[in-house]
């Protein structure tokens, strides 16, 4: 099991992640990322990681 | 007959789409080598913070790298970096590089595009342009030994880099050769509240106006002479005129390029008109356009990357762009040059036709920018999803 960190104080609410893993990010109405759900299986590691990594301002981390 | 396990993977162009197009191919399951060429020395990095915090009054910004090196290990890439390549034989299936000729079995184009510069003014010093790291450096060299400058463009990129000039209280000048900026990108309600923030930020802005010559003294740029026949004194000039896409070493090989746009021609699944070989980014043009954004960039790459390694996807993707100019966050969503324009509330301004919504641009309005892009995106029909992708685990075939 890996969790998802997000610094909002970093978030520019590009939302990439949410373009790539809407079911664990989405941008809110104060336009800052939201994550719905932190921790990732195994199984679903993958797709998060890239979710992750693809965020323009780095402003998110996979952890374990 | 060669295995999955030794088929090569070949990507031309390290930058956003040529990384994204390694990560697609892997998660389609490409088993065998990648090699991924760049003719810059740095590892495969990211644009948009060169025109952003690259240029801020902080300390030298460090290679904004895309992916961490143990992510590059575990994708199992190799990067040949200062690497430039001449010449393409899509029969022999070979890329003729300054490290030589590299074989493949199938080749992903991404090139990217170079900066438009002005005759007679290249090469002068303190004359940029802004598409590399090794420019931004140089770009931010010459703000921090600069009074006065000189923008020319008023598109995103010249917007941005008058925003950092600003933010280290330079004088700055805009020069925007047609008579309203942004025309081809924003309708002219948006361009307008836009243009208003330079106005807020004390950038001059003038339209309709050209450079016709430089004089220069043996410090460089001194002063520029526009075609209003005014004269400017300026210590740096930073050209920000749109960029054509890379692909003369295409020349004379049998992948077709569109006569107008010099961008390859694609299909949508980023198929060139040559067998093995896909194009995605800047260089890529899918219905006789180039996006030239980043999300669409990425995205191509990851397709083109998925459809080498044998996936039949699609690209499909809402556009979007953003930007920050003098502290506004600015996005740019969906379509946004349809005729019906309507300012919705301050500084969110929508884009319909049929009197549906097909688009908006939004100065500091994230939420509703967000909430429009999802029911862009949810009538957009998608490609496969990334972690089906991953779990489809599907085999190379040799075409």
């Amino acid at each position: 099991m890996s969790a998802i960190e997000a610094d909002k104080t970093v978030c520019e609410g590009i939302g990439m992640c949410e373009a790539q893993a809407d079911d664990y990010f989405q941008v809110g109405d104060d336009g800052l990322v939201d994550v719905l759900t932190a921790e990732v299986p195994e199984s679903d590691r993958g797709y998060v990681r890239a979710a992750v990594d693809s965020c323009p301002v780095s402003a998110l981390r996979l952890k374990g | 007959m060669s295995t999955p396990h030794d088929r090569h993977l070949l990507i031309v162009g390290a930058g956003l789409a040529g990384l994204r197009a390694v990560e697609g191919a892997r998660a389609a399951g490409w088993a065998g080598p990648i090699t991924i060429v760049g003719d810059e020395p740095h590892p495969p990095y990211d644009r948009p913070p060169l025109s952003k915090a690259a240029l801020s009054g902080e300390e030298q910004p460090a290679v904004p790298v895309l992916r961490s090196s143990e992510v590059i290990e575990e994708l199992r890439v190799q990067h040949l970096a200062g690497v430039r390549v001449h010449g393409l034989d899509t029969e022999r299936r070979t890329v003729a590089t300054s490290a030589g000729q590299l074989g493949y079995d199938a080749l992903v184009i991404a090139t990217g595009s170079t900066a438009t510069t002005l005759p007679g003014l290249t090469g002068l010093l303190g004359v940029h342009v802004l598409r590399r790291y090794d420019d931004a450096l140089g770009v931010r060299d010459s703000l921090a030994r600069s009074r006065r400058v000189m923008i020319v463009g008023a598109g995103f990129i010249g917007s941005e880099i008058a925003s950092a000039a600003r933010a280290r209280g330079i004088e700055v000048t805009v020069l925007e050769a047609s008579s309203r900026p942004l025309e081809r990108a924003v309708g002219p309600r948006a361009a307008g509240r836009l243009m208003e923030l330079h106005a807020q930020a004390g950038v001059r802005l003038l339209t309709r106006t050209t450079v016709s010559g430089v004089r220069t003294s043996d410090r460089g740029v001194d002063a520029v002479e526009l075609s209003t026949g005014e004269t400017l004194t300026a210590d740096a000039v930073i050209l920000g005129i749109g960029a054509r896409p890379a692909t003369a070493w295409l020349a004379g090989s049998n992948v077709a390029l569109d006569p107008r746009s010099g961008g390859v021609l694609c299909d949508h699944g980023l198929a060139t008109s040559a067998p093995g070989v896909w194009a995605a980014g800047d260089v890529a043009c899918v219905d006789g356009e180039r996006s030239e954004h980043w999300t669409a960039a990425g995205e191509q790459g990851r397709v083109a990357g998925a459809n080498a390694a044998g996936a039949t996807e699609l690209f499909t993707s809402v556009p979007f762009a953003w930007s920050t100019w003098h502290g506004h966050r600015i996005q740019v969503v969906g379509e946004t040059t349809a005729a019906d324009e309507e300012e919705h509330e301050a500084g969110f301004i929508v884009y319909r036709r049929g009197g549906s919504e097909v688009g908006a641009v939004g100065i500091d309005k994230p939420g509703p920018i967000a909430r429009l892009r999802r029911s862009l995106a949810a009538l957009t029909p998608s490609a496969a999803p990334a972690h089906t992708a991953v779990a489809g685990g599907v085999v190379p075939v040799r075409e």
